[in-house]
């Protein structure tokens, strides 16, 4: 996948509420038309080349964190698009919804602590198949997280296949980038922060590349995210 | 037509929660306890004018695909 991604469409579930600053952080670049999609609607509309899906508590989080989206009339469109390659992004909350779709594997655990969590962590990349990570040289990356529900898990099986096929994507590493425990926010499997499908185009991670991305942030960071959509 | 369905974590995937009750019962004198398992229930009510077949495979869908993550759940399904 080499073609720039310029049509952006950000998602909109019921409850999601960072759609504004991942509108306002791809918006920023040059020739970039972003858009809101409805959790409602049945398709992304035709020119859609690049998909966000934000953090927030869609549907409240009820059943689970992302549990609710799996009945929503975009999830089949969302599959489709999976599918045909487009880039796909999920934040925090859009992790949780992409691994209970199916998009991802595995599924995000209440945080080991039992607390949320609301910091900086540093953030090394390990695969850069994502689109999303194609700018993103000079690591580790400070990227926020806000979260109770983050720690990745999978079983052993599942873990050894995500190494074998190169789909983790970030993670969780301290100022010499080395995944330690003690950079671990949430206890989550082998510090894992961000996987990608076996195709490498649907991305998730837990940290908020949005929130590091605009003039006045405490560091842009995050803003490489969007800029490796243009590469 | 009802049914129950109760969703548990499967051993082996962590509860921060049941481990804290766990570790709070130790310290409040209460040694015998080996695990305690977190239990959801769900009593499901469909039309009577459902065939009981139909209604079966309703609830399995509704328990695989929403109400639990087989990842991390196992679940059982009960007719009342």
């Amino acid at each position: 996948m080499t073609v720039s991604a310029r049509a952006i469409a950000v998602l909109r579930f019921h409850g999601t509420l960072c759609e504004r600053d991942c509108l306002a952080a791809v918006q920023q670049l040059p020739d970039v038309n972003a858009y809101y999609v409805s959790a409602e609607a049945d398709a992304f509309p035709k020119q859609t080349q690049a998909i966000i899906v934000p953090g927030g508590f869609s549907y409240g989080d009820y059943i689970r964190p992302g549990a609710m989206a799996r009945t929503a009339p975009i999830t089949r469109a969302l599959k489709r698009q999976a599918e045909a390659g487009t880039p796909i992004i999920g934040i925090c909350n859009g992790f949780q919804i992409l691994c209970e779709v199916g998009l991802l594997p595995g599924v995000l655990l209440k945080n080991r602590d039992g607390r949320f969590i609301c910091r900086d962590v540093r953030l090394g990349v390990v695969s850069r198949r994502s689109p999303f990570l194609r700018k993103t040289e000079s690591t580790p990356l400070r990227i926020p997280v806000a979260h109770k529900y983050g720690q990745y898990f999978v079983h052993p099986e599942t873990y050894a296949s995500l190494q074998a096929n190169d789909q983790i994507a970030l993670q969780y590493v301290n100022e010499r980038g080395a995944a330690d425990d003690a950079s671990n926010p949430n206890g989550s499997i082998g510090n894992i922060a961000g996987v990608t499908n076996g195709a490498g185009n649907v991305l998730g991670l837990m940290p908020h590349p949005e929130r590091r991305s605009m003039p006045w942030d405490r560091g842009q960071d995050g803003k490489r995210f969007w800029e490796s959509l243009l590469v | 037509m009802k049914y129950r369905v109760r969703i548990a974590i499967k051993p082996g995937v962590l509860d921060p929660e049941m481990e804290t009750l766990q570790r709070l019962l130790k310290r409040s004198g209460v040694s015998d306890i080996q695990q305690v398992v977190h239990t959801q229930q769900y009593d499901i009510c469909l039309n009577e004018s459902v065939p009981a077949e139909e209604a079966e495979r309703v609830v399995r869908a509704l328990a695989e695909d929403v109400l639990a993550n087989p990842e991390i759940h196992e679940w059982t399904i009960e007719a009342l």
